[in-house]
């Protein structure tokens, strides 16, 4: 139990780190609009560990957003977005249950709950991040189209290096 | 005490999903400016819609009221025709004032600053020639200004470029109303002020005296709009006038004599009494 604590708070801060330092200054550009963001922090909140009370989920993804925040230097967009994942969370958590039912003190990783699982559960909240948080930046419905390009494109990108994070590190983190 | 607690532990998530949103909402349009500036829009134009809906509706319930009111005109309009028709030879005006309400004195400038802020002409004509204090000044392209004291054979104009000087100007079609003064130190361009921002003006539009104030008399021109902008949480305009006038090269005036203004003004301070 205590090592699970110990290792999602080394994961938060690794990843809070990379994708402030690293992924923040990646982006590609392909032809007028389609810009290519690459979020990886979500991460933190899907591999909380599936026993986590859900307000200490929500509490965490908020202070999380706010520290990815920090780093894109826009309070409160990231935030919002995290917060609305860690909430969606729990119900592609009941919605994606398995026959055997999850072991609730692990966290739902690749190695865990295999490949097409963690695809699904993962391509489903990175989307309705990604949809939040392009929604949130635009701050109107006016940029529809931008919204959706952005978050087609991005969620691509970003769902690949996921998967790449998984397959790579084996092990739970 | 009790239920509520429990209502927490039943609901605390979604609670505290709602409280985290409104929390990053607030931070986000605080901290953000294409947000901030969102957000302010949105609003302006719902609660505008609003007042619109408001407005409608009182300008509906005042339909009676201003039927009655042009009945009555109508009738008074009908009156003076039939009463012309009928005896347009017997049919005078007993009041000669009425024949012409504005008279004007000719007087040549003696002395002028333009480029001080506070600018200040003299005139060669004074109480000798019925020249007396608080009269519009004009000149053949567009006004000049007030006088403020008048000797025997002189008198002191503030000219429009004055910092102290505030003119009721007009767009001509329109009633909107509002100050010309003098900000910038360009003696070509004065700036109207207190003109709202939903008065449908554009560049080029004339800028005419309002008449209110009983100095001058009603559409004279002064200029043309060059320039306008709305500054950020106003709901005024500020527009920018290029004036027909030029100061610099003037040299005859007119005074303007308004036969009814002592009425006029006697008339409205009658309201403090």
């Amino acid at each position: 139990m205590n090592s699970l604590v110990t290792k999602s708070v080394i994961r938060a801060v690794l990843l809070i780190l990379l994708q402030g330092l690293v992924f923040r200054r990646i982006a590609f550009q392909m032809g007028d609009f389609a810009f290519i963001h690459l979020f990886i922090y979500p991460i933190i909140i899907l591999l909380l560990p599936i026993r986590t009370p859900k307000i200490l989920q929500i509490t965490i993804a908020f202070l999380v957003g706010l520290s990815i925040d920090a780093f894109y230097s826009s309070y409160g967009i990231h935030a919002s977005a995290m917060v609305f994942t860690a909430y969606i969370r729990n119900f592609i958590i009941k919605l994606l249950e398995p026959h055997s039912g999850y072991n609730v003190d692990e966290s739902p990783t690749l190695n865990k709950l295999g490949f097409s699982w963690f695809l699904s559960f993962a391509s489903i909240l990175f989307f309705v991040h990604l949809f939040f948080y392009f929604s949130v930046e635009a701050f109107s419905f006016v940029f529809f189209f931008e919204i959706v390009m952005n978050t087609i494109f991005s969620f691509i990108a970003s769902i690949l290096i996921v998967v790449l994070y998984q397959l790579i590190f084996r092990s739970d983190y | 005490m009790k239920n509520i607690l429990l209502i927490f532990i039943k609901y605390g998530t979604h609670l505290l999903f709602i409280a985290f949103q409104i929390i990053c909402f607030v931070l986000i349009v605080n901290n953000n400016k294409v947000h901030g500036d969102i957000y302010d829009n949105t609003k302006s134009i719902f609660f505008e819609n609003f007042n619109n809906k408001i407005d409608q509706l009182s300008d509906y319930l005042k339909l009676d009221e201003q039927n009655d009111s042009l009945v009555r005109e109508n009738a008074k309009l009908l009156d003076i025709i039939i009463n012309q028709n009928n005896t347009s030879r017997t049919y005078t005006t007993t009041d000669s004032s009425l024949l012409q309400q504005y008279s004007f004195i000719p007087a040549e400038i003696c002395n002028k600053t333009i480029h001080l802020r506070n600018n200040y002409f003299t005139l060669c004509a004074g109480s000798t020639n019925g020249v007396k204090p608080m009269m519009g000044v004009i000149s053949a392209e567009g006004i000049v200004g007030i006088t403020t004291r008048v000797s025997d054979h002189y008198s002191k104009v503030i000219p429009m470029l004055h910092s102290q000087s505030r003119i009721s100007a007009s767009i001509r079609g329109l009633a909107f109303f509002g100050n010309l003064v003098w900000k910038n130190n360009d003696p070509k361009i004065m700036t109207l002020e207190a003109v709202p921002k939903h008065a449908p003006i554009s560049i080029g539009d004339l800028v005419v005296t309002s008449g209110y104030s009983s100095i001058f008399p009603k559409d004279l021109p002064i200029g043309t709009i060059s320039n306008f902008e709305i500054t950020k949480g106003s709901s005024n305009y500020v527009i920018d006038v290029k004036l027909f006038n030029d100061l610099n090269n003037l040299s005859y005036t007119y005074l303007v004599n308004n036969k009814l203004k002592e009425e006029k003004l006697n008339l409205e301070n009658n309201i403090d009494e």
